[in-house]
């Protein structure tokens, strides 16, 4: 059920926001701020996914290594 | 002569308990200081001179009949703009927050004014302590310069001496990088030792309340005064009084691979290759001692500090969201995204790094972690990246934080002492030891001190020109 973001015209068409996703965003600032950070957002999330399988890929390579605590 | 501004914790206190300076005497001079560099420092938000005064009046009356509260019996500090002091604003550096007064002192600033501190007012900060946006506060070393953050006004105020000492609080961090860009001592704490009660938190589990000072000893001098009794006790003690108690031998571990890959720059570097051979002279073994596991903090941090902050700012958001600075804003809304799996990782990183790192260290015999607190000096303040998420450059706020925020993932202490200067710009060596272990890497930072001139620069006593156009 991960559809991409319904966007107008308001919205560029790149969005990577799923339609849920954007909805926590909306509940969470507004309808208006929602979109108007959107661009942004989308910026900082990618990046934060791309952190985030980073630390999983090191992790599991680190604790498959054999360190441990 | 030397101006009671001029003096650090220590020595002021030290002075007030022998009757030779008054509470009076001394808040009159860093007024007079605050007054003589704002209009270039711009590190205040609130001075509470009058309520300043009365405390310190206080304290004299109570010093004239001997009794002393405690070890900061008369020393004005300052607080950084995200924990409560009474009756003055707690505004976050938010536009969402202005006018709000805060109805009782936080934990921390509580304990301060138990061992005889007088609050002079409120220090500015990055907007909810995120790093985003560029508050006024301008660098004591080069006007044009990233002044650091977010605990910007606490470190600031304590290089121009306008206070001989300031709490900031540190999630990734914020206390350290000011102490290093400033050339002062900033000291982020074992996790749980210093109360968060009272403070505009971007993460419950991250946030760290710690002191800025001009010297180690002052530094130590300010911890043992923000800490309550029962978490002094798990210190140790009085972390003062231990500040002469190395281990013998001294083993100290670092990772040289690691800071090229974080991008340390030559002039950073040169500046810490100087200290370790300082460090070796004063009898300390140097070892390196691979540590890549230290690079999987930085992402596990953000996905913790952002998912709490996103929990802690959702309320204010859902009827102010417009007020918020749209940078501050993407990063909460980034938390809101972050999924259970992804929480669930970085705390299963955290729970991995928290027994690996101290056993990694008691394999090798070290007391502590040695690197450079930040990779490059301070940059122009119009080149300096505020983004968290992405990689950035070694002028972003993400390289500091991939530097520091181990310490905070794992609740270990850091502690930023001045090492040198590379282009003009202070340097900063990092020191970071086992939980509980801060009076060791007060230590150590404080040998270091006393072999070094650095500690004789600040406070700075004549501020740079400021062009016309700024």
């Amino acid at each position: 059920m991960n559809q991409t973001v319904d966007r107008d015209s308001a919205v560029g068409p790149e969005a990577e926001l799923t339609s849920e996703q954007f909805a926590v965003i909306r509940e969470l600032v507004g309808d208006e701020i929602a979109r108007e950070d959107l661009p942004a957002l989308e910026t900082a999330y990618r990046d934060f996914r791309t952190g985030m399988h980073e630390l999983k890929s090191a992790f599991e390579q680190l604790t498959h290594a054999g360190v441990k605590p | 002569m030397t101006e009671p501004w001029e003096l650090g914790i220590a020595e002021a206190a030290g002075r007030i308990r022998r009757r030779e300076l008054s509470a009076v005497e001394l808040l009159g001079s860093v007024v007079d200081r605050l007054n003589n560099t704002e209009d270039y420092a711009h590190a205040w938000v609130f001075v509470d001179e009058r309520g300043a005064r009365d405390a310190a009046r206080l304290a004299d009356q109570q010093a004239a009949k001997g009794q002393f509260l405690g070890a900061l019996h008369g020393i004005p500090l300052g607080v950084k703009d995200v924990i409560d002091v009474r009756g003055m604003p707690t505004e976050g550096g938010s536009n969402s927050l202005r006018g709000n007064i805060a109805k009782d002192d936080a934990g921390v600033v509580r304990q301060l004014r138990v061992n005889g501190a007088v609050i002079l007012g409120k220090l500015q900060t990055h907007e909810f302590a995120f790093g985003q946006g560029t508050p006024p506060s301008r660098n004591p070393w080069d006007p044009e310069r990233y002044a650091g953050g977010s605990s910007v006004g606490s470190g600031v105020a304590v290089a121009v001496g306008s206070i001989p000492g300031a709490l900031g609080t540190d999630t990734g961090g914020s206390v350290r990088n000011p102490a290093s860009v400033n050339g002062l001592v900033g000291l982020k704490p074992t996790a749980g030792a210093v109360s968060s009660t009272g403070v505009l938190h971007v993460s419950h589990t991250m946030d760290h309340v710690g002191p800025i000072a001009r010297s180690v000893e002052d530094c130590a001098a300010l911890l043992d005064g923000m800490v309550e009794p029962e978490a002094l006790a798990r210190l140790g003690g009085p972390v003062s009084a231990r500040l002469g108690d190395l281990p013998a031998p001294t083993r100290l571990g670092v990772d040289r691979r690691i800071w090229s890959e974080w991008g340390v720059v030559p002039g950073v570097l040169a500046a810490v290759e100087n200290a370790l051979s300082v460090l070796a002279d004063l009898g300390m073994e140097i070892v390196e001692l691979r540590l890549p596991e230290l690079d999987l903090a930085l992402h596990a941090s953000v996905a913790i500090s952002l998912s709490e902050a996103a929990d802690h700012h959702r309320e204010r958001l859902s009827h102010d969201s417009g007020r918020y600075l749209p940078g501050t804003r993407i990063m909460i809304e980034t938390g809101a995204l972050v999924s259970l799996d992804e929480v669930r990782l970085a705390w299963k990183v955290r729970t991995h790094l928290r027994a690996f790192l101290p056993e990694a260290m008691a394999r090798a015999g070290v007391a502590g972690l040695v690197s450079p607190t930040l990779p490059a000096i301070a940059p122009p303040a119009s080149a300096m990246s505020s983004e968290l998420t992405g990689a950035g450059g070694q002028n972003s706020l993400a390289a500091a934080l991939r530097m520091l925020s181990a310490a905070n993932l794992t609740g270990m202490p850091g502690v930023s002492v001045p090492c040198g200067f590379a282009d003009g710009q202070p340097v900063g060596l990092h020191i970071m030891g086992p939980e509980y272990s801060d009076a060791t890497v007060l230590a150590i930072a404080q040998a270091y001190e006393l072999a070094t001139p650095w500690r004789t620069h600040v406070p700075v006593r004549q501020m740079p020109a400021i062009a016309a156009s700024q």
